[in-house]
C-alpha cells in the first residue's frame, strides 16, 4: 500500500468520471467539484475501504474541506 | 408490503399516510423539483391514491428508525416491456446530507429488478434537481431526452448492478 | 361532545422536577454508535433524566408540589383536590394519590384521584381537576403529573430506550370567580390502543414465566413483554393528523385566532414529527417552545415541564394566551387553551 498523499489523490481522483485528473490536488476542496454528490462520498468511502483498508465515515467526509484533510484522517487510521 | 435493507424500511402506503405526503408534495422543498406544482388538495390526494392503489403502482413511505422522511415509487410497470418509472423524494433537506437518499435508492430499485422482474427502469428529473443528477449517473441511468428543463433518463438492470456493485459492498459493510 | 368550558378556575403555580442523574444517549454503549448518532439527529433527544432504581414518578411529583405550595404560600389544609396522573404509579393498588394527600400532609377531606393517561395527561388532567373546582365546592386543586418510563423500556430497544426521559410535575389550580374561561377539548380512539402498549402485567395478558423472556425483534430492537412497545410509525401518522387537527377545532370551537396565541405548547416525541405539527399548523419556531433535546419524551409531564424551562419568564413579564396540545397512547388526544396571568412558576428542582 502507497501511502503518500499523492497515491492518496490519484486514487481519490480515479473514482471520478468526468472531472479531468488536473482538477485534483491536495489542497482540492473536494466539495466544490461539480462531479461531487452524496454518491461520491460513499464511492470514496469504499474507495479507502478497498485501498487502504480503514473505514472512512459520513461524518468524517463532513467535517473535512481539502483531499489533503481526508488524506491525513486515513492515514492516522492507517497508523492505528 | 414492508421491504428492509441497508438499515432503511418501505413500507407500502396506506389510505393513513395520506395526510402526510400531501403535506410533503405541497411544500416548497419538494414542490420545487416536481413537475407536478400546483397545491393538491385532500380530496385530489385522495383520488390519487385509488388510482394508483393497484399492481401496476408501488408507493412506499421510507422510514428510518421509525420516522418517515420520504416517498419512494416504482409507477406505470409495463408488465410485457418489464419496465416501469422510479422515482424518490426526501421531505426535508436535512435528511438529504448524507447516505440516506442512496440507500432508500438502492432497497427500492433492487426491489424493481430482482422482485418486480423489471429489465429498465425510466426517470423522469427536472433541471433544478442537480444533486439527482449527478446521483442517477453513479447508478447508470442514460439521459435520453431533454427538453424544457426535465430530463427522461433509463435505466438498465445490468448497468445498474454493474455500476452499483461497489457501493452495496460498502453499504453491505457498514449498515 | 368534545368540547369543554371550565369556568371560574385559575391557572395560579407551576413546579417541575427531574432526577439529578443524566444519560447522555451518543455515550449509550449497547448501540452503535453511528447509528446512535443519526438517532439523535432524526429524535433531536440529546439527553435525558432517568429515575434509576430509587426515585419513582410520586417522588418527583412530591418535590415538585412541595415547591409549588411553597411559592404560592398556600396552606395545605385549603388544598381540596390531589389528581395525580401518570403510567407509572408506585403500586397497582392502592391508588398512589392517596398516599401523596397523606405524604404531603394534606387533610383527609382532599378528594384523591389517580388517573391512568400519557402524553395527553395533562390536558386530561386539567379537564377533570378544572371540573372539579369550577363548581366553587373545593377551591384549591393539586394536579400532579408525571412519569418514569424509563423503568418500563428495555435498554436494548433502540426504539424507546434512548426516546423516554422521566419527570414529575404539579399545577395548582384555584377556584376564582371571574377567572378567564378555560376551553378544551379531548378525544380518544382505543382502535389504536396497541400503538402504545406494554403487553404483560395487566388482567388481559397477567404476568407469567414468558413475559420475562428477551425477544430480538429487529436488530437493535430487543425487549419482552413486560417493557413497552411502541409502534413509531402508527403514532407518527396519529400524531401528525390529529395534533393539528384538535388544535384547529379548539382555535374554531370557540373562535380563537392563531395570531391571539403568544404559545402553543406540545407534547414532544421526537423532533421531526413535532416539526410536522408545527409546520403544519403554520406557526413560527418561537411560538413552539420544546425540551426534547435535554429531557426527551417525558410523558404528560412534557407539558408543563416545558412551560417550567421556557416560559417563567415570559409569564413573570405578561399575561400570555396559550395552547397547550398532548398526544399519544390509547390512543388518546386533545388541547387546551389557557390565559395565564400572576402564576407562580418555581425554579426547576433536581431530586
Amino acid at each position: 500500500m502507497n501511502t503518500s498523499i499523492d497515491a492518496f489523490v490519484e486514487n481519490f481522483a480515479s473514482q471520478f468520471d468526468e472531472t479531468p485528473m488536473d482538477q485534483f490536488q491536495a489542497s482540492t476542496a473536494f466539495r466544490e467539484l461539480e462531479e461531487w454528490s452524496s454518491m461520491t462520498a460513499l464511492v470514496i468511502i469504499a474507495m479507502v475501504d478497498e485501498i487502504y483498508k480503514v473505514k472512512l465515515t459520513g461524518n468524517e467526509i463532513k467535517d473535512s474541506t481539502t483531499i489533503e484533510d481526508l488524506y491525513q484522517v486515513v492515514i492516522a487510521k492507517v497508523n492505528g | 408490503m414492508v421491504i428492509s435493507g441497508f438499515g432503511i424500511r418501505l413500507k407500502r402506503i396506506e389510505e393513513s399516510d395520506l395526510e402526510l405526503i400531501r403535506f410533503w408534495r405541497n411544500s416548497e422543498y419538494v414542490k420545487q423539483y416536481m413537475v407536478f406544482r400546483d397545491y393538491i388538495s385532500p380530496e385530489m390526494q385522495l383520488a390519487w391514491f385509488k388510482r394508483v392503489n393497484n399492481q401496476n403502482n408501488h408507493y412506499f413511505l421510507i422510514i428510518v428508525e421509525n420516522t418517515p422522511v420520504g416517498l419512494a415509487n416504482i409507477k406505470d410497470i409495463d408488465v410485457e416491456r418489464k419496465s416501469g418509472e422510479s422515482g424518490i423524494f426526501l421531505s426535508s433537506p436535512e435528511f438529504v446530507d448524507g447516505d440516506l437518499g442512496i440507500r432508500a435508492t438502492i432497497v427500492l430499485l433492487d426491489f424493481a429488478f430482482n422482485q418486480l422482474d423489471l429489465i429498465q427502469l425510466h426517470q423522469t428529473i427536472t433541471e433544478a434537481n442537480q444533486a439527482a443528477q449527478n446521483f442517477n449517473k453513479h447508478l447508470g441511468v442514460q439521459i435520453v431526452e431533454s427538453d424544457k428543463g426535465i430530463s427522461k433518463g433509463i435505466l438498465l438492470k445490468n448497468n445498474y448492478f454493474s455500476k452499483t456493485n461497489k457501493i452495496r459492498k460498502i453499504l453491505n459493510k457498514y449498515t | 361532545m368534545a368540547d369543554f368550558v371550565i369556568r371560574n378556575v385559575k391557572f395560579a403555580g407551576l413546579a417541575s422536577a427531574v432526577p439529578k442523574a443524566v444519560e447522555q444517549n451518543v455515550e449509550l454503549q449497547q448501540f452503535d454508535r453511528e447509528e446512535i448518532e443519526k438517532l439523535v439527529k432524526l429524535t433531536g433527544i440529546e439527553r435525558r433524566r432517568l429515575s434509576g432504581n430509587e426515585l419513582t414518578t410520586s417522588d418527583l411529583c412530591f418535590s415538585a408540589a412541595e415547591a409549588v405550595i411553597a411559592k404560592l404560600n398556600w396552606k395545605k389544609e385549603e388544598i381540596g383536590a390531589l389528581v395525580f396522573v401518570t403510567q407509572t404509579p408506585d403500586y397497582i393498588l392502592p391508588a398512589t394519590s392517596n398516599i401523596l394527600q397523606h405524604r404531603l400532609g394534606l387533610g383527609s377531606g382532599c378528594l384523591a384521584l389517580d388517573i391512568s393517561s400519557g402524553c395527553s395527561g395533562y390536558i386530561n388532567g386539567i379537564i377533570t381537576l378544572g371540573q372539579l373546582l369550577q363548581g366553587g365546592n373545593i377551591k384549591k386543586g393539586l394536579l400532579l403529573v408525571g412519569d418514569t418510563i424509563s423503568k418500563i423500556c428495555n435498554p436494548l430497544d433502540k426504539s424507546t430506550y434512548p426516546l423516554f426521559g422521566d419527570a414529575g410535575t404539579a399545577t395548582a389550580f384555584e377556584f376564582d370567580e371571574g377567572a378567564p374561561d378555560i376551553l378544551a377539548n379531548m378525544f380518544s380512539d382505543g382502535a389504536g390502543y396497541d400503538a402504545i402498549i406494554i403487553e404483560d402485567g395487566g388482567y388481559r395478558s397477567p404476568f407469567n414465566e414468558k413475559s420475562l423472556e428477551q425477544c430480538v425483534i429487529d436488530p437493535g430492537i430487543e425487549r419482552t413483554r413486560k417493557d413497552l412497545v411502541l409502534n413509531g410509525m402508527d403514532v407518527f401518522t396519529f400524531g401528525i393528523t390529529r395534533a393539528p387537527e384538535c388544535v384547529t377545532q379548539l382555535l374554531h370551537s370557540f373562535k380563537l385566532e392563531k395570531d391571539q396565541i403568544d404559545y402553543f405548547v406540545f407534547h414532544q416525541a421526537n423532533k421531526f414529527m413535532n416539526d410536522t405539527i408545527r409546520k403544519k399548523l403554520a406557526l413560527k419556531p418561537e411560538q413552539v417552545p420544546s425540551t426534547l433535546a435535554n429531557y426527551g419524551n417525558t410523558s404528560s409531564a412534557s407539558i408543563p415541564l416545558t412551560i417550567t424551562e421556557t416560559l417563567q419568564q415570559a409569564i413573570q413579564e405578561r399575561e400570555l394566551n396559550t395552547v397547550l396540545c398532548g398526544f399519544g397512547v390509547g390512543l388518546s388526544w386533545g388541547a387546551v387553551y389557557m390565559q395565564i396571568a400572576h402564576a407562580e412558576i418555581a425554579d426547576l428542582t433536581e431530586v
